[in-house]
């Protein structure tokens, strides 16, 4: 297994604005959405009023034990599915107005997906699994390549550019997944459980990838997961349970659920330290970030 | 842009490879159908086809050359006045049965042919040299196909009766076979010798002329009207008579209607069994297609890579259907088996294949609607 090269990656951190005196606008939000499914003859309500505000240029992780809604949260955040009720806004724009069509318009230009499995086609080298979906932005073949080797140097794996699935291991398609992701520079990413077919070497290396896509490029990336090994990885953390976020903190900042600066500040004033907002319900949480 | 279709199939061809099999089997039957159509019937022209002659002089009405009837003599006169031909001549047309010496084959139904024995005549002149017909000269010897030899129960030299009436084998042909009987040539004296109960010394069932231009066929032709002083009679140009002939035991007999089911039951087996492998294809790359379409390639997108590679088992079947019916056919021809092809019927049949894998690919779209990206998080 080849490291991944943080420190000598030849880009630059991006210059982020700095959170000074208020959080940056959410570029993701739910507001008050709703959605279940029909399992046989009845009817399971999976998320009920569920409102949350996600923000640019760092890792969300949202947690929570199987079932709890959190891979159908992201679905709906993604645009992958339509909530029951309520409205999705992504990058400005609501979700919930767009077609079928102008759905995956939206999802071409502006999200990458990492999903559990890799996914990837086994007939496809490395490379071409990660130029494949930039052929549909229209981009032409020679920058389509050069997009597709700066992705796979960023995940460490251009000495594996030329190799097949087959000829890989599960820590290494999970990062060729990851550069298929990212070659199209979007500014969502999402990831639902992308360690949790890996060992604990790779799955570290995925998460720290995920991380620095994020401070990196500025991409909003939201991961479901329910290894607890990733949290401390996370700039936020959501934990659900039971179809609701039951709380909502940041890992770096002891002692204070947002480790934010601007939280800090008591720009997000009304929230408890962790142990305290525990039990707060989410819609209340939401309306005053977005008041932030 | 990353030719995902054609890269798949490359490199997970043996998983195509079954579709790749039916389409080419598929392809074979249709070619080997069509041209054993072609060579069964296109023998009951054989008489039109194998000779020079330009305009055929007939009864009227007469549906297919082996159902001519006697025409009267004047008719040679009448095609003789137009300044346009340049030769004329009979032929007779007689039903026979065929007894060999040990009598073990029982009756066979044959179809003696009276011709010109001339050097340069029109008829047969595909199948006789001037010294066969100069074998006909003498009274009582015919010449017949080489593969049906065996069914007469004669060989060449040897004896046999035609309507009781003995006759000598003096030479044999090939691709001369009849359907549904033995093709038997001869002098017109002979011909006529064979007829059974009273014929007139000049019996013809048809007069065959030849033309200054052979293009001017159709103007002749129509030139030529029936005039009933030289009693019924039709003139139809080679091409059309043979035409005829072919059409009458291809449509008129419900032989067609046979094959055109049977070509329609090979299309569909092959449309079945191709979409069903290249359904297997799309089904087995559902996650995969899905995450494309989360990341945005449209539904439309992801349909033309699955149409992309019917089209490529379409084109692999049909090289293969090429090769497979071109060697039966050579084999089945060589085995003296009626079979022919031609250009228009060849194109037909490629064309019928690529349309079978094309519609097998828009089958196999269908599996496609299983690719929901949102699946992919459960």
């Amino acid at each position: 297994m080849s490291p991944v090269h943080l420190t000598h990656s030849p880009r630059t951190e991006p210059v982020l604005a700095p959170f000074a005196d208020q959080l940056p606008p959410a570029s993701l939000e739910a507001l008050d959405v709703s959605k279940s499914f029909v399992s046989g003859v009845v009817q399971v309500k999976v998320l009920q009023k569920l409102s949350v505000s996600i923000l640019p240029a760092e890792l969300t992780l949202v947690s929570g034990p199987s079932g709890c809604g959190k891979s159908t949260l992201l679905s709906l955040l993604s645009g992958l599915q339509a909530p029951d009720q309520g409205r999705i806004d992504a990058l400005g724009q609501s979700l919930c107005a767009l077609n079928k069509r102008a759905l995956e318009r939206f999802r071409l230009q502006h999200t990458g997906f990492v999903f559990q499995g890799f996914n990837l086609f086994p007939a496809l080298t490395a490379t071409e699994q990660v130029q494949l979906p930039l052929g549909y932005l229209g981009i032409s073949d020679k920058q389509a390549r050069e997009r597709a080797m700066a992705a796979l140097d960023e995940v460490g794996m251009t000495h594996r550019a030329q190799l097949r699935p087959a000829q890989l291991s599960g820590g290494e398609k999970q990062r060729i997944a990851i550069a298929r992701a990212l070659a199209k520079e979007p500014q969502l990413l999402f990831a639902d459980e992308p360690t949790s077919a890996l060992d604990a070497e790779n799955g570290q290396n995925v998460i720290d990838i995920l991380h620095r896509i994020a401070r990196r490029h500025g991409t909003t990336v939201v991961c479901v997961s329910h290894d607890p090994r990733l949290v401390r990885h996370a700039d936020r953390v959501l934990s659900m349970e039971d179809g609701a976020i039951r709380s909502d903190w940041r890992p770096g900042m002891p002692g204070y659920p947002m480790s934010h600066p601007a939280a800090a500040q008591g720009a997000l004033h009304g929230l408890a330290p962790m142990s305290s907002i525990a039990n707060l319900h989410t819609t209340t949480f939401s309306d005053e970030g977005r008041q932030a | 842009m990353i030719a995902l279709g054609r890269k798949t199939l490359i490199y997970e061809w043996r998983r195509f490879l079954p579709a790749v099999l039916a389409v080419g089997f598929c392809g074979v039957l249709l070619a080997v159908q069509a041209a054993l159509v072609l060579g069964i019937f296109g023998s009951a022209a054989i008489y039109v086809t194998g000779s020079s002659g330009d305009l055929w002089a007939g009864y009227p009405g007469t549906q297919s050359v082996n159902f001519g009837r006697p025409i009267g003599p004047d008719v040679e006169m009448r095609l003789r006045m137009d300044p346009d031909v340049t030769r004329v001549e009979p032929y007779v047309w007689v039903d026979g049965d065929w007894r060999d010496l040990s009598s073990a084959h029982g009756g066979v139904s044959v179809f003696v042919s009276g011709i010109d024995t001339a050097p340069d005549a029109s008829m047969f002149s595909r199948f006789l040299s001037a010294g066969s017909r100069e074998l006909l000269r003498v009274p009582g010897t015919v010449i017949v196909d080489r593969a049906d030899l065996e069914q007469l129960g004669v060989g060449l030299d040897g004896v046999g009766w035609i309507n009781g009436a003995r006759v000598r084998v003096v030479g044999v042909v090939n691709g001369l076979r009849a359907l549904g009987g033995v093709n038997v040539l001869t002098s017109l004296d002979t011909a006529r010798s064979l007829v059974s109960g009273p014929a007139p010394a000049d019996l013809a069932t048809y007069f065959v002329a030849r033309l200054r231009d052979p293009q001017r066929a159709d103007e002749v032709r129509a030139r030529i009207h029936a005039d009933p002083a030289f009693g019924p009679f039709e003139v139809w140009t080679a091409r059309e008579f043979a035409r005829r002939s072919q059409h009458y035991w291809l449509f008129g007999t419900g032989a067609g209607v046979a094959v055109m089911f049977m070509a329609g039951i090979v299309c569909l087996v092959g449309a079945v069994i191709t979409s069903q492998a290249l359904m297997g294809m799309v089904l087995a790359s559902t996650r995969e297609y899905a995450t494309l379409n989360a990341l945005g390639a449209s539904f439309a997108s992801l349909s033309r890579v699955v149409l992309e590679q019917s089209v490529w088992v379409g084109g692999l079947g049909l090289i293969v259907a090429a090769i497979a019916s071109t060697l039966l056919l050579a084999l089945a021809a060589n085995r003296d088996v009626p079979v022919a092809m031609s250009l228009p019927v060849g194109l037909i049949c490629g064309a019928l294949v690529l349309g079978l894998a094309l519609i097998s690919g828009v089958i196999a779209v269908r599996g496609l609607w299983r690719a929901d990206p949102a699946m992919l998080l459960r």
